[in-house]
């Protein structure tokens, strides 16, 4: 998640654009051209790209050849990549930076319409996707959360206030649980509550420090990862909300960014670093569904995982899982794949920053 | 202090600070004695035992150049990160070493920045300039601050000095995109020792350029700038007693910034504020084989940045430097001579949105010596610098050796070749030290050698040919302990480390030809040609690396009027370390075209110039996503009485 876009970030970076590299073994290239069928049964992989680069893409990992090639769109997806989710047969990308929600079709990747996130000529920078009930709705960095109609794929007039930085969503009954995060001040740790009926915000719940990614079992439990402030020093983790009675229930410290939910586990990976910022990286689960968090197990060895910077994770339909590779966030990245025993199957390189994945 | 007292003092307090600083020098200058020479401002590029070019202010008059960094990039071996626009960031890395390796000194004497470690060649107004040097690791003058000799190359600009009273010089430039830019200079001697130098000047540009990019077809907007740039300097020549200088500079720019082209979204909201100053103050003095420099400085900068879409959003920093420097030059013989130079300096930098305020201290100390016979000439130093990083950390201690000749092994054959070796070493920034997320405080300096093998050529072979100059330098370049900046779990927690290694390789190529038709018709003409490689530690190209770089120039010279023409060609590259297509950035050709007439009155002198840039109005980017301007026009006036 590119969360916060920092001056002296960007002024650093750049100091250190001819010097970021990777510590990545090179992949051989394969010599097999399989074709491009944009039709083809497989994942859909969503490349955040790079802010202010415009190298947001969109990737195909078709199963039959095995292969995962770039989806040619025609115009360019535009800069930072945030969200992708299927609704109907229509995929839906928010596309930050660009500040508009790309349309495609879901079987053809054809494009169908750009919807522009704008107040007269401020961008709203949409950022995270729910859909309910014939609407897919957008989290906007300008406070607010709108609403698409899926059928004349417009923006509806109607808008919530959340907080200033609202990121990831999860329906839970006729609810939507957003993530107040925080940019630069530390100061939001709430989810704003949105009745879906009346499209009004209903109350806020307090949570961790920094919000991030909100998920939902559907029925009656609803997830979030806080980033806290990166441990400086508020340190971030993973909750669960009973929203039968809004009780907030602390899980771990871990997820605390991206996470996957499946048969009663999440799965997460983190990130630890020692005293010299050496990273290490680990990839576990652990049983959500009971009265306490259940123990972590790790799902495979990191050492048996290339993986530089990890940025994505979802459980496959089948399964398996899949880790998005950010790499060093400029060059190429790459998708890994496990099977549930925890072995690695697959290797395929994506495009730049892979973050999302949508399993056609 | 509020700014206004911070500037007050800067340009009154001077003279007491100027001598504090001076104080471990007293005893030398307490046998201070006989006679002065100034000595020459433009440095033999022949001779030279390492690359060193020399633009003149007649050349850059001719190069169709605003700004400093638009005359750079006529330079062989020195690329221009260039973020399009006049508002836009202009730095300069020499050979790819990144423009952290380049020192860039006003006068003899280095600019610092303790936040980023670069310089924006674009702040430099070109109408006070007497001429730039760019030397490729450092200059055969011996008689220079120990600091100039820390980085891997230098470029020198020195200002105009007057020699006539009163002078008078006056200059207006319009051109596309709104831009005007008056300037002002006027020289004066106050009394026969002493002369006063003033220069003011002023730019404002809409900048709102049409470019074509990512298929959509737009203009600029948000980047309006103005800028003003003011500078005295009060000359004193005590003839045996020695020579004075005292400048005082002040440059403040306020911008919009160009922010990055984003698809499907014209916004752009960033803003920043530049308040720079310093106070310099220059005393030389020569004996019969001893000649000394002194050089105090004092300088402060502020730099406000805000994003319009986030109000909260802003930063403030505040720096502040002083430097003291001591050079003694002993040439015991007409071949020998030896040089002591030592720099003291300290400062910090105040960050407001990260509540920091890191501090530097630093001393260099170098040996140079130098032996110089029209057939050889060598030269080597011996260069300690000690760094104190926030008072807490370790001292860091290092010396870097150079060593280089230039002989001439044929007494007919007007060819010299060179060969030169030099360790120079990177301090970390404190934009890498202190403001990473995960502030990695362990971080070492960068340590760089340079290696160079040169062969080159200068006839006069008659008065129709006066002058053909060409040469030729293969270069290796190493860097160990690279500062690399480290993206972690999420981008806003990312890290600064050494962790790796770029190896750098290439060939220069320069050739100068002067011909000369009649007495008032003549042509000058300029090749230059760079290949280069630049390879991480798993040998991948580091991006914005082209192989292939041409620039030229022609200036044909008549009695009526000056046709000049410039040419920058560079071939394709990529924006990161991946060979793709998606990440290419296609080649370039930018041409520059400009007339010019020279109207003679009684005791002064007009010359006018009809200028354009980018002839063929190429669409390019220097930097991705940040379009550079297409075909532009200027009209530039200049009088001199």
């Amino acid at each position: 998640m590119y969360s916060k876009i920092n001056f002296l970030t960007s002024v650093v970076l750049s100091a250190a654009m001819c010097l970021t590299i990777s510590s990545c073994e090179s992949e051989a290239e394969k010599p097999k051209n399989p074709p491009k069928d944009y039709t083809a049964q497989g994942v859909l992989i969503l490349n955040q790209g790079g802010a202010g680069y415009n190298n947001a893409g969109l990737s195909l990992y078709d199963l039959e050849n095995d292969s995962v090639f770039g989806v040619d769109l025609g115009e360019p997806l535009g800069d930072t990549a945030q969200d992708m989710l299927r609704y109907g047969n229509k995929l839906y990308i928010t596309v930050a930076q660009s500040s508009y929600v790309r349309v495609l079709s879901a079987d053809s990747l054809k494009t169908v319409k750009k919807i522009g996130f704008f107040n007269g000529e401020l961008p709203r920078q949409p950022r995270y996707l729910a859909t309910f009930g014939g609407y897919v709705y957008v989290s906007c960095w300008d406070g607010s959360v709108a609403r698409i109609d899926t059928v004349s794929l417009t923006i509806d007039e109607r808008k919530v206030a959340t907080g200033h930085y609202p990121e990831g969503m999860a329906v839970c009954g006729e609810r939507l649980y957003v993530a107040n995060a925080s940019f630069y001040d530390d100061t939001d740790s709430t989810l704003s509550v949105i009745d879906l009926n009346t499209f009004s915000e209903i109350g806020r719940i307090t949570v961790g420090l920094n919000p991030n990614i909100v998920k939902s079992d559907d029925e009656r439990y609803v997830y979030v990862s806080y980033q806290g402030n990166f441990g400086m020093p508020v340190a971030g983790g993973f909750q669960r909300i009973d929203t039968q009675n809004d009780v907030v229930l602390t899980l771990g410290e871990a997820p605390t960014t991206d996470y996957a939910l499946s048969g009663g586990y999440v799965y997460f990976y983190n990130v630890i670093y020692d005293a010299n910022w050496n990273a290490t990286n680990f990839y576990g689960r652990y049983s959500v569904s009971g009265a306490a968090a259940g123990a972590t197990e790790p799902i495979f060895d990191a050492a048996e995982a290339p993986v530089i910077s990890p940025y994505g994770i979802a459980i496959a339909p089948s399964g398996k899982l899949y880790i998005a590779d950010a790499n060093d966030y400029s060059n190429n990245g790459k998708i890994v794949i496990f099977d549930a025993a925890g072995k690695k199957i697959a290797e395929h390189t994506a495009g730049v920053a892979p973050c999302k994945f949508v399993f056609r | 202090m509020t700014k206004k007292q911070q500037l007050l003092f800067l340009f009154l307090g001077f003279t007491l600070i100027g001598v504090k600083a001076q104080s471990p020098d007293d005893t030398t200058l307490t046998r201070l004695l006989r006679e002065v020479e100034v000595r020459a401002v433009h440095p033999s590029t022949r001779m030279q035992t390492t690359p060193t070019q020399v633009l003149t202010s007649e050349q850059i008059e001719r190069l169709n150049a605003l700004q400093a960094s638009d005359a750079l990039k006529q330079i062989a071996g020195v690329q221009v990160k260039d973020y399009g626009g006049i508002g836009g960031l202009k730095t300069v890395s020499i050979r790819n070493l990144g423009a952290n390796y380049t020192t860039v000194a006003y006068d003899g004497v280095a600019m610092s920045d303790y936040q980023t470690g670069q310089m924006d060649l674009g702040r430099f107004s070109l109408n006070n300039v007497e001429n730039i040097s760019v030397s490729i690791g450092e200059n055969d003058e011996l008689l220079q601050p120990a600091r100039n000799l820390a980085l891997g190359g230098i470029i020198n600009i020195v200002s105009r000095s007057e020699n006539q009273s009163p002078d008078f010089r006056a200059g207006l430039k319009a051109g596309s995109w709104q831009m005007v830019s008056p300037y002002l200079a006027y020289g004066t001697a106050l009394s026969p020792t002493v002369s006063l130098h003033l220069f003011g000047e002023y730019l404002q540009s809409k900048g709102d350029y049409p470019f074509s990019l990512y298929g959509e077809n737009r203009r600029r907007i948000h980047s309006e700038t103005q800028h003003a740039q003011l500078e005295s300097k009060l000359t004193g020549d005590f003839r045996e007693q020695g020579r004075l200088e005292w400048k005082i500079y002040y440059y403040d720019s306020d911008r919009n910034l160009p922010s990055p082209v984003i698809s499907y979204n014209p916004y752009a909201g960033e803003t920043m504020q530049d308040h720079i100053g310093f106070s310099h103050l220059r005393y030389t003095r020569e004996w019969q084989a001893i000649s000394l420099e002194i050089n105090a400085k004092i300088s402060l900068s502020e730099m406000n940045y805000q994003h319009l879409l986030y109000p909260d959003y802003w930063n403030n920093f505040v720096q502040t430097e002083y430097y003291a420097n001591a050079t003694l030059l002993y040439q015991p013989t007409a071949q020998w001579s030896f040089a002591w130079a030592n720099d003291g300096s300290y400062g910090n930098g105040v960050s407001q949105q990260n509540r920091l305020q890191p501090t530097r201290s630093e001393w260099c100390s170098a040996l140079s010596g130098k032996y110089e016979t029209p057939q050889l000439v060598i030269r080597a130093s011996l260069l300690n610098q000690l760094n104190r990083l926030n008072g807490q950390h370790a001292l860091k201690n290092h010396f870097s050796p150079s060593i280089s000749l230039s002989v001439k092994p044929f007494k007919i054959v007007p060819a010299r070749l060179r060969i030169s070796y030099r360790n120079s070493w990177r301090m970390p920034t404190f934009a890498d030290m202190y403001y990473p997320p995960m502030a990695n405080t362990g971080l070492q300096p960068e340590n760089a050698h340079q290696y160079n093998l040169g062969l080159t050529w200068l006839h006069r072979f008659n008065d129709w040919l006066p002058l053909l100059s060409a040469s030729a330098d293969a270069y290796y370049n190493r860097i160990e302990n690279k500062i690399v900046t480290y993206a972690g779990q999420s981008l806003a927690l990312w890290s600064v480390q050494n962790r790796d290694e770029v190896f750098i390789k290439g060939l220069d190529i320069h050739l100068l030809l002067h011909l000369q038709a009649s007495r008032n018709c003549r042509a000058e003409l300029k090749f230059s040609q760079t290949w280069q490689q630049a390879l991480d530690q798993q040998a991948r190209q580091i991006r914005y690396t082209p192989q292939s770089t041409t620039s030229a120039w022609a200036n044909l010279i008549f009695p009526w009027f000056e046709i000049n023409y410039n040419l920058l060609y560079c071939g394709e590259r990529y924006y990161n370390e991946t060979p793709s297509s998606d990440s290419l950035l296609p080649h370039y050709t930018e041409h520059g075209l400009s007339i010019c007439r020279k109207w003679k009155l009684s005791k002064s002198s007009l010359r006018t110039s009809v200028e354009c840039v980018n002839l063929t109005n190429e669409q390019y980017v220097v930097v991705r996503s940040y379009p550079m301007p297409g075909r532009a026009y200027r009209l530039n006036l200049n009088f001199i009485y």
